[in-house]
């Protein structure tokens, strides 16, 4: 019988996909935190206002947790073959491709319901013909995974930074 | 008790006390309640009204009649009726209250800005609780919130935001209480610090708090829409009922251990301008004030828009009034008032007029810095009125002066009027800071100043890009519609205004040279 450990996804494809969730979660944290940085120093010492960032970045390490999660959890719930396995490649892939939907979906006042649903089959319909390019074009789960490889590093150099502020706003609450 | 039926009370109340404002006063009844002259202190109530206009109370002869109670109540207090504050927004406002200096020594001058760090033992909360009092503070308003966190450590009990909101969004104060002052602003960043473009440091979170934060307001009007038609009361992430705040101070304000110094600041009138239903379309008439020039800094809305929300201002003022006089009767009838001393006052005012609306501006116009000052003393029993310039900077000492405490050297401010064991009818200075624009510790080299001395009123924009040194002479007394800039025409009268000024400015300016 299938354990509980069974259904999770293999330990490098978390690795992998997380880094994917993070950066950009964390591309979005510091673009805002560094178009606002000026306008923080005009009342604040330099400290504080690397600390207000240390804020935003472990708001952005948990904000992809919890993107993580999301979809650790649909890999457990879905039959292993659309998620889990080669979870890291399917991950990315479902991410990148619902987070623009995600966005527009969730910052959007939804008026139309109907022209909503429209919207949204229009994308769906979109991604679909993208899938059918990237086949045709000989993208598959391994060349996928090979790319994750390579941007994990700079991925997980956001990581660092994101737990190093988590300590810095553990500290200033001590 | 459940909600509706609350605010069903709240309305009858309310309905009831205008009424009994064509009653005449039971003077004999007042008069007759002395201050007992216990050994014990008496105790210190400040009520702060954010954005509070003197020049829209009828109690400072505004046409309209937007505060009948605070007119009526005035017979047992003393009117200051030239009363400045020291900025022209809530943070410098607040700051120079608390702590009876003027911005330029406090540093606060930006939006959600606090006290210099060294300088937060210099206010009034640990003024009060060195003299044994217990401390007391609320505030609905996030900004003031941040000029009260610098000041938490005298605060014996500091009431929780969320205790007096009926929803609230707000989650630095209760996540990173200790460090308040900093994660405020990753809070404004992740809602986007700029509310307009809302670019936020979050790229999901925030929009799903949104979302469900906008069903939550939903329900919420949906129940109360009858009684506030115009939606519920509110301020940033916050929706609150006046009622609620008044309700807390009468039931608990007696409880409280004494001497006590209790500071409470709630936001309306602050906008946006939603009044129970009673007072919509109050001031539906045809009254208009005068035509005035576009200032340097002008927004763009017309006249007649102006007008429009200036009438929905001052309906937000007959509502804050009732519900003064609802606490104040309140407070009476508990008792609480025969050893209280209660102040009422706002953090700044608010413009309908030269292109500007709102209090976000680097100009000093009267609406925008003269502010109501009611100082209830226990046990008056008759009206006194103060015609002389006078700044919030001088509450802190009048207070302490009141409770028998000596005034600290830091504080700029003077015993006001009518307090002081010897009338102190000399000419001095008032100053009103508006740097936001200036870096905090730095030399002011960006920023709008203005000197009140006598009937004058002297201002001095620096540092602008299109303003890089202008100044506006009014004569107050005789023009107080500032209508008549006597700056180029009145050389003798400006001259030795703008030396004062700037000599005060290179002496405030020393330090961070
Ligand atoms: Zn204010």
């Amino acid at each position: 019988m299938a354990t509980f450990s069974d259904r999770l996804p293999s330990r490098h494809d978390i690795y992998l996909l997380f880094g994917a969730c993070v950066l950009p979660v964390q591309a979005q944290a510091l673009f805002s935190y560094l178009n606002e940085f000026p306008s923080l120093l005009r009342h604040m010492t330099v400290w504080d206002a690397l600390s207000a960032g240390a804020y935003s970045f472990t708001f952005a390490l948990f904000e992809s947790l919890v993107l993580l999660l999301a979809l650790a959890l649909l890999a457990i719930l879905l039959p292993a073959r659309w998620l889990k396995d080669d979870f890291a490649s399917k991950g990315s892939v479902a991410l990148y491709a619902l987070l623009p939907w995600l966005v527009y979906s969730l910052s959007t006042e939804i008026v139309s319901w109907p022209r909503y649903i429209l919207l949204s089959a229009g994308y769906l319909l979109l991604l679909s013909l993208l899938y059918l390019l990237l086949r045709r074009v000989g993208v598959t789960a391994g060349s996928i995974k090979a790319l994750l490889e390579r941007v994990s590093l700079l991925a997980y150099l956001h990581v660092v930074l994101d737990v190093f502020s988590l300590l810095v706003v553990i500290v200033r609450n001590l | 008790m459940s909600w509706p039926m609350n605010r069903r009370e709240f309305l009858k109340m309310g309905l009831g006390l205008l009424a009994s404002l064509a009653v005449p006063w039971d003077r004999a009844a007042v008069t007759a309640r002395t201050h007992p002259g216990s050994q014990r202190p008496p105790n210190v109530l400040i009520l702060v009204f954010d954005a509070f206009s003197a020049l829209n109370a009828s109690l400072h002869a505004y046409p309209r009649q937007t505060t009948p109670n605070l007119a009526q109540l005035a017979a047992r207090a003393t009117g200051y009726h030239r009363h400045y504050a020291a900025g022209n927004f809530t943070n410098p406002g607040t700051a120079s209250l608390l702590s009876g200096t003027y911005p330029w020594t406090h540093r606060t001058l930006q939006l959600f800005d606090s006290v210099a760090k060294p300088l937060a033992g210099n206010s009034i909360f640990r003024e009060f609780a060195a003299a044994g009092y217990r401390t007391v503070a609320y505030s609905h308003n996030l900004q003031a919130l941040s000029v009260l966190e610098a000041f938490r450590p005298d605060i014996h009990q500091f009431i929780p935001l969320q205790e007096l909101c009926l929803l609230d969004n707000h989650f630095s104060d209760l996540l990173f209480a200790k460090d308040y002052n900093v994660a405020v602003w990753q809070e404004r960043l992740f809602h986007g610090a700029d509310r307009i473009h809302a670019r936020s440091t979050s790229l999901l979170l925030r929009s799903l708090s949104q979302k469900i934060w906008s069903a939550q307001v939903r329900s919420l009007e949906a129940r109360y829409g009858e009684l506030f038609p115009r939606g519920l009361p509110k301020m940033h992430d916050q929706i609150f009922l006046l009622e609620d705040a008044v309700d807390w101070l009468a039931s608990n304000l007696p409880q409280i251990p004494q001497p006590f110094m209790v500071y409470f600041h709630v936001i309306p009138p602050h906008g946006p301008c939603n009044p129970r239903r009673e007072f919509v379309g109050l001031f539906d008439d045809s009254w208009r004030p005068p035509h005035k020039p576009r200032s340097f800094f002008p927004q763009g809305p017309s006249d007649e828009l102006q007008n429009y929300h200036r009438r929905q201002y001052d309906e937000y003022i007959a509502y804050t009034d009732a519900e003064f006089g609802r606490l104040y009767r309140s407070l009476e009838r508990a008792g609480t008032l025969d050893d209280t001393y209660v102040v009422v006052t706002s953090d700044h005012g608010e413009l309908f007029e030269r292109g500007i609306m709102g209090h976000f501006t680097q100009t000093l116009y009267e609406p925008i810095v003269r502010i109501p000052l009611l100082i209830f003393q226990p046990g008056q029993s008759k009206r006194k009125d103060v015609y002389a310039p006078t700044s919030c900077v001088d509450v802190l000492p009048t207070l302490l002066h009141a409770a028998g405490q000596p005034i600290p050297d830091w504080c700029e401010g003077q015993v006001l009027p009518s307090f002081a064991s010897e009338a102190r009818l000399e000419e001095r200075s008032l100053y009103v800071v508006e740097a936001k624009r200036n870096r905090k510790y730095r030399a002011l080299t960006k920023a709008t100043v203005a000197i009140v001395k006598g009937p004058y009123k002297l201002v001095h924009y620096f540092g602008y890009p299109l303003h890089q040194d202008a100044y506006e002479l009014y004569d107050v007394d005789n023009d107080p519609e500032e209508l008549n800039d006597l700056y180029e025409s009145r050389k003798e009268l400006a001259q030795p205004l703008r030396a004062e000024l700037l000599s005060k400015l290179e002496e405030v300016n020393r330090p961070f040279a």
